[in-house]
């Protein structure tokens, strides 16, 4: 028996302890059916979902079209080197391209079909963005540079977005070396301060989201996004104090692309990052340290005082002015659209930054679950198939708890003809049976927040707080939509409050909307 | 090596297959006995057990430690026993469309009908309690952890577990002294006959 057990020894739940280890221990050692995990279908299984998480959900690359008239070298084999075309104006000054390789090389990049040799498939419209991007941070080029170890003898190579040794290109990464008089570092260990920046692209900002899980630790990155991954990851194993990033500030451009900033101290030194997120999910991302940024590896001491660049050669200010830059634009090919028919929620629906699930593919229903944790189950098994879309994003904090990932599926259960209405007074019912009212587990306060009439044919909230979990009910004739908001962690989800109800009557309006909408050429209304 | 490049290989670090299978053949029946308390289904269990060590696979550059492996298997476990029977569904069918997931195998016929009555007594005792704290006893007694560890594996604090720890028996205590079980006290009987 664990130590625990031995805590409530002591305690006047002994009598108790000892009875539940006797019940236990009394059902071990039974015979039990035959069964045989099948470790190679389960490794098959997880090589797909790591695929599917590395490179999203795949699909066709549905082309960036140039808009921009350029000068261009055809090299052969339908590749194009844009390198002798004139870059952006401003800082940059409209000097040729492939001059940005002075200040900046190229790191590597991650792919659906494997490792790509980056040095040589340069996308124009990511030459295009770090051009304009240098020419806001270095615009007399008299500090950053390329290879800290000298000039690259070998240039890369910019190609046209489509590009077939672009095809399937997930991310791509570049970074500069930071000195005060613009000359090349000496060999390790520093000892002038020197700055790192790094920029990175990516086809979808959402592949990025969400906890990153270690040690039962939940790894903080920079406005909820794994921009830094891997040095981020590196500090879990070392002495270092994971980063207290600064909230994230968002500002919204004209073209509806958002820029968020946010920053961290390590000692004496700064991490700031700065990224720009577009409709199409692409994302430009910038990352400056302001000492030498280690390596993942050998992440074990706070950056030193005396090799930290003082002042710092960057602020959240300036990236956001950087990455404000209209020259700057999505250099991927968006992910296909989901929800094509519209029946569903938008993910801004929801609240700002929500997406589609980047992960989870199009999901069918089958069983209309009703339960409250404390009853038995009264699902409806065997339904037509419905079809159910997967969200993800940030609910704030204040009505809905603390600020975290969360994730909302909205899901069609088309009901037997005729038991619409019954189902709907059933599922309140077991909605508002829940118990174990002040206890952190079970369903606890199982409340029922009744919606106004006019959202649907019925509506309704189930909130389980303490289940991390909001059910949102709206019915159609015989067909109850229902989105289920869950938090993967064990952190309350209660949206009893006033501004809370505000929030979830809106999602619920929502999903009717969408469905009557999608539903009108059908049904003639 | 750079930043993109290192978290591609972090993210997409693969186990080595014999290893894994290893791993695999190792922890998977005692995973599925818990998660069978859990949710009262050997099938279910059992697809349960294959969605946690599909997710080990997927996050095993995440997962380096080698003693964070029966953590990280446990927890995804009892997240998805806690998580509500539909989202284990769509899992299954999800699985199902896209990978090439062995059929469970059948369970055989019982060997001894008898021989399991303490085991079924007990699953259907905790398929009275909510999930949270069917979740907490079954760590505390079946898979004996302390109050400290449950609390890490569940995400909530040690008075949490001990709080449920006691509504949970308390809870059972009922269940056991029903007027089912007075109808029937064999079949409830534990190793002490203290039911």
């Amino acid at each position: 028996m664990g130590e625990g057990a031995g805590d409530m020894r002591n305690t006047e739940h002994t009598e108790e302890m000892d009875w539940a280890r006797d019940l236990f221990d009394g059902a071990r050692g039974e015979a039990e059916p035959f069964w045989g995990a099948d470790a190679a279908a389960i490794s098959r299984a997880g090589d797909r979902r790591r695929r599917l998480r590395t490179a999203g959900t795949g699909g066709g690359l549905l082309g960036l079209v140039a808009v921009t008239t350029a000068v261009a070298v055809t090299l052969g084999a339908g590749t194009t080197d844009f390198g002798s075309a004139p870059g952006p104006g401003g800082g940059w000054g409209g000097r040729k391209l492939q001059d940005v390789f002075r200040y900046a090389q190229v790191d590597g990049g991650s792919g659906a079909l494997g490792q790509k040799d980056f040095s040589q498939h340069v996308p124009r419209s990511a030459a295009v963005d770090l051009a304009a991007l240098i020419g806001h941070l270095d615009p007399a080029g008299a500090h950053l540079l390329g290879s800290p170890a000298g000039p690259a003898r070998e240039q890369p190579r910019i190609v046209g977005d489509r590009d077939s040794g672009l095809k399937d290109t997930m991310s791509l990464a570049m970074s500069s070396t930071w000195t005060a008089d613009g000359s090349y570092p000496g060999p390790a260990p520093v000892t002038e301060p020197e700055g790192r920046l790094s920029y990175s692209f990516f086809k979808n900002a959402d592949l990025l989201r969400g906890p990153v899980l270690s040690h039962g630790t939940v790894l903080p990155e920079p406005c909820g996004l794994a921009v830094d991954f891997d040095v981020h990851f590196g500090m879990l194993s070392g002495d270092a104090a994971l980063p207290h990033w600064s909230p994230c500030r968002y500002t919204t451009l004209s073209d509806g692309s958002r820029i968020g900033t946010t920053s961290a101290a390590y000692g004496t030194g700064t991490e700031t990052v700065a990224v720009r997120i577009f409709d199409t999910g692409n994302m430009v991302a910038l990352s400056g340290w302001d000492f030498p940024r280690p390596d993942s590896s050998d992440w074990t001491v706070a950056p030193d005082p005396k090799t930290v660049v003082k002042p710092s050669p960057w602020s959240e200010a300036g990236f956001q002015a950087a990455l404000s830059d209209p020259q700057i634009g999505p250099v991927f090919a968006p992910l296909p659209p989901r929800n094509a028919d519209g029946k569903f929620l938008d993910p801004a629906d929801i609240g700002p930054y929500w997406v589609y699930d980047p992960n989870q593919g199009p999901l069918t229903t089958g069983e209309f679950v009703m339960d409250n944790g404390c009853t038995p189950d009264h699902s409806i098994f065997g339904l037509a198939p419905g079809s159910a879309l997967q969200y993800q994003g940030m609910l704030p904090g204040g009505f809905a708890g603390p600020e975290s990932p969360t994730t909302a599926l909205e899901g069609e259960y088309r009901l037997p003809a005729g038991t619409g209405p019954a189902t709907m007074r059933a599922a309140r019912t077991y909605a508002s049976g829940g118990c174990d009212q002040a206890a952190p587990f079970g369903f606890s306060k199982d409340t029922v927040i009744e919606l106004p009439a006019g959202i649907g044919d019925d509506a309704f909230v189930e909130d389980q707080p303490q289940m991390s979990r909001v059910r949102v009910y709206v019915r159609f004739g015989d067909t109850v939509l229902e989105t289920v908001f869950s938090r993967p962690s064990v952190q309350p989800l209660d949206v009893t409050s006033a501004a809370g109800r505000t929030w979830v009557q809106g999602v619920a309006r929502k999903m009717a909307e969408h469905w009557a909408s999608a539903s009108a050429p059908a049904t003639g209304k | 090596m750079r930043l993109l490049e290192e978290r591609r290989l972090l993210g997409e670090r693969r186990p080595d297959d014999r290893e894994f299978a290893e791993l695999v053949a190792a922890r998977a029946p005692a995973l599925r006995r818990t998660a069978h308390l859990m949710c009262g289904d050997w099938h279910q269990a059992e697809d349960l057990v294959q969605v946690a060590f599909i997710k080990l696979h997927a996050a095993w550059g995440r997962v380096r430690r080698r003693e964070d492996l029966d953590a990280y298997l446990r927890r995804t476990l009892l997240r998805a026993c806690i998580d509500e029977k539909r989202r284990a569904r769509w899992r299954r069918e999800q699985l199902a469309a896209a990978d090439d997931l062995p059929d469970p195998v059948e369970p055989g016929a019982v060997p001894d009908a008898d021989a399991l009555s303490n085991r079924d007594a007990l699953v259907k005792a905790l398929r009275t309690l909510p999930p949270g704290q069917r979740a907490v006893l079954v760590l505390r007694f079946w898979e004996d952890q302390s109050v400290e560890e449950t609390a890490r594996l569940l995400g909530c604090t040690t008075g949490t577990v001990k709080s449920q720890t006691a509504r949970g028996l308390t809870a059972l205590r009922a269940v056991f002294a029903s007027p089912a079980h007075a109808a029937d006290p064999a079949r409830y009987t534990t190793t002490e006959g203290k039911a």
